[in-house]
């Protein structure tokens, strides 16, 4: 512990240096955001962070030695891959689009686009045996990490236990935990440090409803700050109603049964968005141009379409504020290439 | 057996003599008590989506949304001749969004469920929407388990109090295509109300409390007036007419059963 404070605190402030990738225990957000609650069951450390850093980065965890899950998920991409639909293992491809993995410790209502996973804990089981993902099995990963010259002590170290589905799984979702993005120049607006420019204010208004002079956005009910995310499972159109409450992906009715929640999916952050392309579940729209055209036009119809999602009658200067606005939520500091951690486990 | 608790109950009311006071352990006695919350519009029960509830003018809606916070909820009693105090919570966030059947409405949402100390108490005591001591304060302030974590609308500095979202059929042609978005917030939107009549709590018999809000009563008034949905579809100040027509409302729109 002291070991990672010493290092964190040592690291230089030169911005062309890599960004601390790991965070001291306990596990703390900006001030801005609501307090995080630690999991007794599996209390954050920097190291468990640190060895599930290079596990996120290593291919040990795919079948053929050719994927990492950093290859769906890059940092410089806000750790999304570019692509519509993500491909895995012999180029086989998914079903939906890879999102940004960020500020996911203040997840609490699932992970996935439908939300079926509970925990990172949990969720870390399945791209590694996912066969459009890392195609492996357990048995083949825990057997390759137990050959491994370095891993098996790195998991001493880690954990005091040697090495598990279990421990690998708890060091993934640390590692990602402790990947938070709260300095863009949003937050530094919030902080009082920085000031909007006249189009980032006007596209600001028009998200979070507050002028009387311009036309309502609405995004602001659902993209929620500081997270950028309500958490809460929505339809917004993107999909077509092929019969009452039916679409082709059912997202989150396919997780709960219930037929309302068909076509309904997680609201994402909306942080690094510019990073982040394509959007949405399907990779639909390709640029943020097409999406705010898409809510713009209020969607497809569909019975469980959320009344906020409408036609709002934007001008072209409105659109091009919102889209300045969003810009704001770009973190630079996010981005930057992870310095190794290999330290905190020797 | 369902019984309305209001100011007229009070004369009704029986009391039965004599205080749980201590258990064994020298410790006040408790017993369960639960307090839940049912939705209705007028007598049909409050279910989202496929449900058509009539309104004004041949007008009429299909919810998706109905949530609200509660504040300050208390059970009144009396102690040498001074009204006190039985917190509950001091806040609870419930949402109607996952009630999808009649069942589920009658089943009702859960606010609280606690042990309580037995007494015979007179009455209850609920704040609508968030309390402005409560309403001072920022999601930041709490964890990401409470419910003030949520549900805050920076640009007002509030809470959003409580939401009505669904969608509207204006002109009776069957085609329910107007949105409707109302929500509602900021302290002069907040009222308190206090439920009079006896709750008898006894040990070893835990005691059922349903808060029934009537979403019929938020939109119309007594006198017969009610919001045009014509005249505005959304709200989201704390000063918008649709905000505050409900958030006067409000208050004759909820009761007390006890089950
Ligand atoms: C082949 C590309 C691919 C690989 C490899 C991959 N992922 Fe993903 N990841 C995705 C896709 C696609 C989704 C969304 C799937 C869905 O929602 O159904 C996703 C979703 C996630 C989520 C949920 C995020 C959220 O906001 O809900 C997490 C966390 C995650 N991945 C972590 C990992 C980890 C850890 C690994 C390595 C063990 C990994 N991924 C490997 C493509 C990939
Ligand atoms: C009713 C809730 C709701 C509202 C209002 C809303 N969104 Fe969204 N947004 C969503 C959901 C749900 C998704 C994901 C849908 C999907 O993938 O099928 C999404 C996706 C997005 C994405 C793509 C994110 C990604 O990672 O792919 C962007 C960008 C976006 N919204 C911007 C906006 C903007 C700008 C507004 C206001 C004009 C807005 N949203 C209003 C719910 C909402």
């Amino acid at each position: 512990m002291i070991g990672a404070a010493l290092l964190l605190f040592s690291l230089p402030q030169c911005t062309t240096d890599p960004a601390p990738s790991v965070r001291e225990a306990p596990l703390q957000g900006p001030a801005h955001f609501v307090q995080l609650v630690e999991d007794a069951a599996n209390p954050y450390s920097p190291e468990k962070a640190a060895l599930g850093q290079m596990l996120f980065f290593d291919p040990v965890l795919s079948k053929d030695f050719s994927l990492s899950c950093s290859s769906c998920h890059l940092p410089e991409r806000a750790f999304t891959d570019g692509k519509a639909i993500a491909v895995g293992v012999d180029n086989r491809e998914g079903i939906r689009n890879a999102p940004s993995l960020v500020n996911l410790a203040w997840i609490t209502e699932g992970l996935f686009w439908d939300g079926r996973s509970p925990t990172l804990e949990e969720q870390a089981v399945h791209p590694v045996i996912n066969p459009n993902e890392l195609g492996s099995d357990w048995a083949t990963v825990l057997s390759r990490l137990e050959a491994h010259p370095d891993y098996p002590g790195y998991f001493e170290k880690a954990f005091g236990t040697g090495i598990a589905q279990q421990t690998v799984v708890h060091a993934l979702a640390h590692f990602q935990r402790s990947l938070m993005s709260s300095e863009s120049k949003y937050d530094s607006v919030m902080r009082g440090e920085a000031a909007y420019t006249d189009l980032e204010l006007h596209g600001k208004h028009i998200f979070f409803d507050s002028s009387e002079d311009l036309p309502d956005g609405e995004c602001g009910h659902c993209h929620t700050p500081p997270l950028f995310t309500d958490q809460t499972y929505m339809n917004n159109g993107v999909q077509q109603e092929l019969a009452p409450y039916h679409y082709p992906d059912a997202g989150r009715g396919a997780v709960t049964g219930v037929k309302y929640d068909n076509g309904r999916f997680r609201v994402p952050s909306l942080r690094n968005i510019t990073l982040t392309a394509p959007y949405m579940h399907d990779g639909g729209f390709a640029t943020l141009e097409e999406v705010i055209e898409h809510y713009n036009s209020g969607g497809h119809p569909g019975l469980n379409v959320d009344p906020k999602i409408r036609k709002l009658h934007f001008s072209d200067e409105d659109k091009r504020a919102l889209i300045a606005f969003l810009g704001t939520l770009t973190d630079t500091s996010f981005v930057r290439k992870l310095s190794d951690q290999k330290v905190l486990l020797q | 057996m369902k019984q309305i608790l209001s100011l007229f109950a009070l004369a009704v009311a029986v009391f039965v003599a004599g205080c749980g006071n201590s258990d064994d352990n020298g410790g006040p006695a408790t017993t369960e008590l639960t307090l839940l919350a049912t939705g209705t519009y007028g007598d049909d029960p409050l279910v989202m989506f496929e449900r058509t509830y009539e309104y004004e003018d041949n007008m009429a809606l299909q919810m998706q949304l109905l949530q609200t916070y509660l504040s300050d909820i208390a059970l009144v009693y009396e102690e040498d001749g001074v009204e006190k105090e039985e917190l509950l919570t001091d806040v609870a966030l419930v949402s109607f969004g996952n009630v999808f059947t009649d069942e589920d409405a009658a089943e009702g949402v859960e606010v609280v469920k606690m042990e309580v100390p037995v007494r015979n108490y007179t009455g209850l005591k609920i704040g609508l929407g968030v309390s402005p001591v409560l309403n001072a304060t920022i999601p930041p302030d709490y964890d990401l388990t409470h419910p003030l974590s949520q549900n805050y609308w920076e640009d007002a500095s509030s809470y959003i109090f409580f939401k009505v979202e669904g969608n509207a059929d204006l002109d009776a042609d069957g085609q329910f295509q107007d949105k409707l978005t109302y929500h509602v917030g900021g302290d002069n939107n907040y009222s308190t109300v206090q439920f009079t009549g006896a709750i008898d709590l006894e040990k070893g018999t835990p005691k059922t409390l349903a808060l029934n809000i009537d979403l019929q009563k938020i939109l119309i008034k007594g006198d017969g007036t009610y919001w045009d949905f014509r005249e505005g579809q959304f709200a989201h100040s704390t000063t918008s007419p649709a905000a505050v027509f409900m958030g006067e409302n409000f208050p004759n729109a909820v009761r007390l059963e006890t089950r």
